[in-house]
């Protein structure tokens, strides 16, 4: 029999509405509330040991001494499975179930499941590190939520992996994996363009990306003899030691080198460690990939103002989004600190 | 489509693979007389040395560094099975083939020659037991292992080509010695009837071929710069499509992955049915620049038309770079009133947050996934390591345990549908 911890709020508790917010953190032995409807799902399944109880304006006042109260808790008891609600559309409720869910999970690796409006506040900030079923707006849909949340918590508690979020009837956690299936590639392939020909539904294994925001361009530079330009290049130009360990693909680095370095080119010489493109030109002239020797004429010649001391390089090629934002994002952050006017951004 | 386009495909399943005095096949176990294999992978003073090892399913045993891997096939009667390697230059895909089926052979070797750059034999891995055999095909077959050595004084694009040739001259030996046997199977493989009623569907197949150590072969030759290029079906699968390709591990095709193509072996199995086979369009992806993506994937869009097909199913064969021109050759296919799917592998990162694809067209609207090539696999301790101590990844000890990426996993992203894999959401 599963032994669950059971966390619900002072309204569900039968304390009081909005005028008992305030309520104090407490703890009640075995069930409360809809507490009765869960233990009623699981039948001989498992019992709810333990509910944990608090005020939603309570549990905001101070979130952090509040999820030690029921870390404190949930430690001693060592249930196999903490339920947090349903709370539904609620906002302070749904906040206070996902954040107790995680803590939790994170603190104590007990599995923890909770039960939500898809549209609720609570979704978007915990989505990816809580279990979450979804459930309708209000707690007229409490018997489908406490089905839900008991079908899910139950194989979590029996020490099962979470499963594709469709198959276990759970609002997605963000992330992908690779599964096996019953059915082979070539005939997924097959049957979707056979649908797709026959004008009838199939369902695309990758849902298109929202398209991207336009990214405006940055203002001209206004006097470019003035300027102080910067090199920087995906094509992973490093010291040939590559003392930073840049990844030659999918990379999640990226380093900065002084440009006296590349000029001189020995001690250390410099190479690309990029896995997509044939780097021996490169190798043989690391001009190619970083024109050093074409800005630094401008340069002389008084086109430009001067070349910044520092070029910047990382290698890209299967690279995520998300790394090559964060990258960009903090090389460009580097730069305006140091005063570079613009960049030339040679890639592969 | 027409005649001379009709194979006849005989098969016999194996169902071990042992060592002995005499190379043939009785009842489903083939015998392997490896004194003879040697001698016979050794007649080229390129390779100095040889052990020929057997690794199946359900063993502790892991094998590195894994080059080309080839199905044990021979013509039966006039021809050679890989025309442009072995034997007179010809076309295939007509007349009698005996093919050995759920057994490889797999060349595993390191190469003589120091690499740099993108044109290097990196690591790939099989466990033939464990979570880890769910990545690879080579899991899921007995593989008749060539650890070759390479002769130390030559260069390493020789050796690429005598390691190529190794695989596929052991390939038809074995197959040789089985033309007495019963088949288990025998296929016809013929589209030219073609039902009115059902839809055309041509296959885009798009290769990698950019140097030595990624190169596709077409009868023999490179296609580093193939335009768009129509093929029978039956010419691939009979070998005329031959790799070389050694660059990621998760991705690459293997000759037996064009020999037994999934695609292609899935349309040959419901034409007639529900759709016809209307050919295959080979098309040589990692075109450099935007133009030359751009002609590439146009002129496969235009082949499309040519055929008449009604939908064509597209795969790549690399990661980003092979991505673009895929989706590009979709878009135009679309736009000329012909309904795609393309399948693809995915890239969401080590934690799977990211958004998978690399690139995409609004006219992407039907993805198969083949999975992940950024996840992180752990590989146990196991038994046995064939190929080699070290694998070519941060020094690590090939017997494991380790974490390793899907990326150097022997067709972990296998993007013609090697594996039974999918990527889901969680």
């Amino acid at each position: 029999m599963v032994r669950i911890t059971h966390y619900i709020n002072q309204f569900f508790a039968g304390i009081g509405g909005e005028d008992k917010a305030d309520a104090p953190f407490e703890i009640r032995e075995g069930a409360v509330g809809p507490g009765r409807a869960i233990e009623m799902e699981l039948g001989n399944d498992g019992e709810i040991v333990q509910t944990l109880v608090c005020g939603d304006n309570s549990f905001h006042a101070d979130p952090d001494a509040n999820i030690a109260a029921v870390i404190a808790a949930v430690a001693e008891s060592k249930p196999d499975l903490l339920i947090a609600g349903p709370a539904f559309n609620a906002g302070r409720y749904g906040l206070a179930c996902a954040a107790v869910a995680t803590a939790v999970t994170e603190q104590l690796g007990i599995p923890a499941v909770t039960g939500l409006f898809p549209e609720a506040p609570a979704v978007d900030v915990y989505q990816s590190r809580t279990v979450m079923v979804p459930t309708g707006d209000s707690a007229g849909s409490m018997k489908d939520a406490v089905e839900a949340v008991v079908k899910v918590g139950l194989r979590l508690a029996g020490g099962d992996a979470l499963r594709p979020a469709v198959e276990d009837g759970r609002i997605p956690m963000g992330y992908r994996r690779a599964c096996v299936t019953d059915v082979p590639v070539a005939r997924r392939a097959t049957e979707m363009l056979l649908a797709k020909l026959g004008g009838n539904s199939f369902v695309s294994e990758v849902a298109l990306p929202e398209l991207a925001e336009p990214i405006p361009p940055a203002a001209a530079v206004v006097d470019l003899s003035q300027a102080t330009i910067a090199l920087v290049t995906e094509g992973g130009l490093v010291p040939e030691d590559n003392p930073d360990r840049i990844e030659s693909s999918s990379a999640t680095k990226w380093a900065r080198y002084p440009i006296s370095q590349l000029e001189k080119n020995e001690n250390p010489r410099f190479k690309s460690i990029h896995a997509g493109y044939d780097s021996q030109w490169v190798d043989a002239d690391p001009d190619r990939m970083v024109p050093l020797d074409a800005l630094s004429a401008l340069a002389a010649d008084g086109v430009i103002g001067n070349v910044h001391e520092y070029f910047y390089a990382t290698s890209g090629t299967g690279t995520t989004v998300s790394h090559s934002e964060r990258m960009g994002d903090e090389i460009a952050k580097q730069l305006i600190s140091d005063g570079v006017h613009a960049v030339l951004v040679t890639s592969t | 489509m027409r005649q001379p386009f009709s194979l006849t495909m005989h098969t016999i399943e194996i169902g071990d693979v042992v060592v002995g005095d005499t190379t043939g096949v009785i009842d489903g176990t083939l015998t392997i007389y490896a004194e003879e294999v040697a001698s016979l992978v050794l007649e080229d003073d390129r390779i100095s040395g040889i052990e020929v090892d057997i690794a199946r399913p359900g063993e502790s045993v892991r094998i590195v560094h894994c080059l080309d891997a080839v199905e044990p096939r021979t013509k039966l009667g006039d021809g050679s099975i890989f025309p442009g390697f072995l034997g007179e230059m010809e076309t295939v895909g007509s007349g009698e083939t005996l093919r050995l089926s759920g057994v490889s052979v797999l060349t595993s070797s390191l190469f003589p020659q120091p690499f740099s750059g993108l044109l290097q034999a990196r690591e790939a891995v099989v466990d033939m037991s464990g979570d880890a055999a769910a990545y690879s095909p080579f899991s899921r077959v007995i593989n008749l292992v060539l650890v070759l050595t390479p002769n130390p004084d030559i260069e390493n694009d020789d050796y690429d080509d005598a390691i190529r040739r190794a695989g596929l001259k052991v390939g038809d030996y074995i197959a040789k010695h089985a033309v007495e046997n019963e088949p288990d199977d025998t296929t016809l493989w013929d589209f030219s009837e073609k039902d009115p009623d059902l839809p055309d569907v041509v296959y885009f197949y798009q290769m990698q071929s950019q140097g030595r150590m990624a190169d596709t072969f077409l009868y023999g030759k490179e296609i580093h710069n193939l335009v768009p290029t129509i093929i029978h079906p039956n010419e691939v699968v009979d070998g005329a499509v031959v790799s070389g390709n050694y660059v990621y591990a998760c991705y690459k095709n293997p000759t037996y992955l064009h020999q037994n193509n999934p695609i292609i072996w899935e349309l040959q199995s419901r034409h007639g049915k529900d759709l016809n086979f209307a050919g295959v369009i080979i098309n040589r992806g990692h075109n450099y620049t935007q133009a030359e993506k751009e002609r590439s994937s146009l002129w496969a869009a235009k082949l499309a038309e040519f055929i008449g097909a009604d939908g064509a199913i597209l795969t790549p064969e690399g990661g980003g770079n092979a991505a673009i021109d895929m989706m590009l050759a979709c878009q135009y296919m679309e736009q000329a009133g012909i309904k795609t799917t393309v399948v693809s592998s995915e890239a969401a990162g080590t934690d799977g947050f990211d958004f998978p694809l690399f690139f995409t067209v609004p006219e992407a609207d039907a993805i198969v996934s083949i999975g992940s090539e950024d996840e992180i696999i752990p590989h146990p301790k196991v038994e046995r390591v064939i190929g080699g101590d070290t694998l070519l990844v941060d020094g690590i000890s090939a017997i494991g345990p380790f974490d390793l990426k899907m990326y150097f996993h022997y067709c972990g992203a296998s993007q013609v549908g090697g594996n039974v894999l999918m990527g889901r959401e969680f």
